[in-house]
């Protein structure tokens, strides 16, 4: 088995230990950082996303890959820092201000790392200039807002406002669980998810 | 009535609970499921559920859940809060240190195990707010709970709720969203009423965005 699909295959099986040790072999035979995120790491999550589309599997055994992903993917990091980091693109995500539920945020940030997107998260009570701050000096491509009260849902808008006002075209995606897809078309949202799966699905094929 | 420890034997989840609540259909793999059993267990270990309850009139209550006259109109509370027998306003809390090791978990990368976690604290929230409603139980009565932000009681309904409980006494803050903290927090009312009061069918405008649906087992 080539040492690439074995990193994959033990990354879906959430290997943890033995996800980082086949990465430092891959990079001693020659793989390049890059090669290994992309056809080893990535790969993998991307089976695992796929079965998780189809409930050939559930949310513990996807947080467990992306637990053996991460662990791979610091072994790989000072290479990438060297070779460059190949990114599906950049998000920005938080939860918005007054809003401290972050589990749905976090799932979503895990499973876009896992997509291979970079992701920088701002936590929680995010206010919409920071939002806004933060997209502008990452130069990200989407930003991601969560929230879960019907109380901070405006502070969404709030964002959208923020974003426009500093002539930022970032893509804006939006979920939580009082939130849908008509209140998403009504603040000028571009895509709304219901889960962490279609949030990744869907940015994924807007990244295209 | 008043503030009541909580035992946390009882609140504890199974490990088949704690992966159900992760959405597992099925038989769960074997690390998932080992994953689920360090959750309860430290769970166990974290959790001190406390409970604060106090009785009030009807009259009182209704000024209460009128709030700030954000509710939605029509409003199939109006009728179960109409002249019931016995109504408590509610709070329960795990603790902050519950809340506080998840964050820990997620921030160190052990995804697994603080989703599982998260998981298993949701139960026992949710449990032990049925513990204080079964604790209010009448004979002869159904004794059920609500809480502000479902069934048209808009979230707002936590500042006059948190006004008149203070469940502050037992280390429960509610921001300016209305948001508890520790967030493993429930609140709400406890009514015993006739069986029938209760009955609450979806199909209001509020329902169509409700991920929650018990009123249909009521």
């Amino acid at each position: 088995m080539d040492i690439l699909d074995e990193v994959s295959r033990r990354l879906q099986e959430g290997d943890e230990e033995q996800v980082p040790a086949l990465v430092r072999k891959a990079l001693s035979q020659g793989k390049t950082a890059p090669e290994v995120l992309d056809k080893g790491l990535i790969a993998g999550m991307n089976v695992i996303g796929a079965k998780f589309k189809e409930r050939e599997l559930f949310l513990p055994d996807v947080l467990l890959a992306a637990k053996a992903m991460h662990a791979g993917i610091e072994v790989l990091k000072p290479h990438l820092a060297k070779e460059g980091l190949p990114s599906a693109g950049k998000v920005v995500i938080g939860t918005v201000q007054g809003d401290l539920h972050d589990i749905g945020k976090n799932l979503v940030s895990i499973m876009l790392k896992g997509a291979g997107f970079e992701v920088v998260d701002l936590g929680k009570d995010v206010p919409p200039e920071r939002f806004a701050e933060a997209v502008e000096k990452e130069k990200a491509g989407f930003v991601g807002m969560s929230a879960l009260l019907t109380t901070t849902m405006p502070v969404m808008a709030k964002v959208v406002e923020a974003l426009k006002a500093r002539g930022l075209k970032a893509l804006i995606m939006v979920g939580g669980a009082p939130v849908s897809e008509e209140y998403a078309k009504e603040i000028g949202a571009d895509l709304y998810a219901f889960d962490a799966a279609s949030a990744v699905e869907r940015a994924k094929a807007l990244a295209r | 009535m008043g503030v009541k420890a909580v035992p946390i034997a009882l609140l504890l989840p199974t490990k088949d609970q704690v992966l159900s609540f992760q959405g597992v259909v099925g038989r769960a793999t074997p690390k998932a499921a080992a994953v689920a059993q360090k959750a309860v267990e430290r769970l166990g270990s974290l959790a001190a559920p406390v409970s604060v309850v106090e009785e009030v009139s009807a009259e009182e209550f209704s000024a209460i859940f009128q709030g700030e006259g954000l509710n939605e109109k029509p409003n199939p509370l109006e009728a179960v809060f109409f002249e019931p027998e016995r109504v408590s306003l509610f709070a329960v809390t795990l603790g902050e240190p519950v809340c506080a090791e998840i964050g820990r978990l997620f921030g160190a990368g052990d995804y697994p195990l603080a989703s599982a976690l998260d998981a298993a604290a949701s139960f026992a929230a949710d449990r032990a707010a049925a513990w204080v409603e079964g604790q209010a139980e009448m004979p002869g009565l159904k004794t059920l709970r609500y809480s502000p932000g479902y069934c048209g009681w808009h979230l707002s309904g936590q500042k006059s709720l948190f006004k008149r409980l203070k469940p502050e006494s037992i280390g429960i803050r509610l921001n300016d969203s209305c948001l508890m903290s520790p967030i493993k927090s429930v609140s709400g009312v406890v009514v015993s009423a006739e069986a029938s009061k209760h009955s609450v069918k979806p199909g209001y405008a509020f329902c169509k965005s409700c991920r929650n649906k018990t009123c249909v087992a009521r």
